[in-house]
């Protein structure tokens, strides 16, 4: 029978799956809070937590189909005052078993990447040592996925999910509402790129 | 005093030198011209990325658990 990772979470036993928030990929960053790591039980480890401060809205990232999550060995309780004490809000869960071990972020923090087909989860990628310095924005984070940002300027294999740029962004408070592109902000967002493409032609000729 | 405000430590002495509003744009440019390649290097780095083989995860077992498959 094949097992899968276990993890604690605000509600309770939850499996690497359920990670994903129904959403189609997953992005776990493993942070050192635990006995033994420097500020415990007040802080995470310093680096990790200077990490998490320059996490993004995660509404964006969200909107790209993608979760980012973190993940320590720290029971709940002890996540849960630390995360009102630093004003975070991203999703965090405690490490049970041999997971970190098995993605390679036992000894050092580290971004891994997942996608989902079904239930069926594959490792994409993993980032980590200075790496993981640049993370935090929602691009650092889409760049690391297995569909990138899912704009139609890249470079992707045929058939990935593909919309305009600038036309799927929206604010924080509205993805919700907004299920497509609001017409008016594609009239401003096209006549804005046109500005920028006349503006770089005039400076080549 | 506002505690936040701190006083004016040193400058270096080896600065860059100050320059005309031209000169400092011409510099500029010249730096640019890197910057555009980084980016584009970041970008096909990227492509790339997504094109890295998957790799199908579950808990490893123990030994036991496999031998006794």
């Amino acid at each position: 029978m094949e097992k899968t990772y276990e993890f604690d979470g605000p509600k309770g036993k939850v499996s690497l799956l359920d990670l994903f928030e129904g959403r189609r990929q997953l992005i776990v960053y493993r942070a050192f809070f635990e006995p033994g790591v420097f500020g415990w039980p007040d802080h995470a480890c310093r680096g990790c937590s200077f990490g998490a401060d320059q996490v993004s809205h995660l509404a964006h990232l969200n909107a790209r189909d993608t979760t980012l999550v973190y993940a320590s060995r720290a029971p709940q309780a002890d996540i849960e005052r630390l995360k009102a004490r630093m004003g975070w809000e991203i999703p965090w869960y405690t490490i049970t078993d041999s997971f970190d071990k098995d993605f390679g972020v036992d000894e050092w923090h580290g971004h891994n990447s997942f996608i989902r087909d079904g239930d069926k989860v594959f490792r994409t990628y993993l980032i980590n040592s200075r790496g993981d310095e640049a993370m935090g924005t929602t691009w650092s984070y889409l760049d690391m996925t297995a569909l990138g940002r899912q704009e139609k300027w890249e470079d992707s294999p045929e058939g990935y999910p593909q919309t305009e740029p600038y036309k799927w962004w929206n604010w924080h408070d509205n993805y919700d509402a907004e299920a497509s592109p609001d017409p008016k902000w594609v009239e401003v967002s096209d006549a804005g790129e046109a500005a920028f493409r006349e503006r770089d032609a005039e400076a080549k000729a | 005093m506002d505690k936040n405000r701190k006083r004016d430590s040193e400058l270096p002495t080896n600065t860059p030198s100050v320059v005309s509003p031209q000169d400092w744009e011409t510099a500029r440019q010249r730096l640019l011209v890197k910057e555009k390649t980084v980016m584009r290097a970041r970008d096909a780095l990227a492509a790339e990325r997504r094109r890295m083989p998957w790799r199908r995860w579950r808990r490893r077992t123990s030994l036991m658990a496999q031998r006794a498959r």
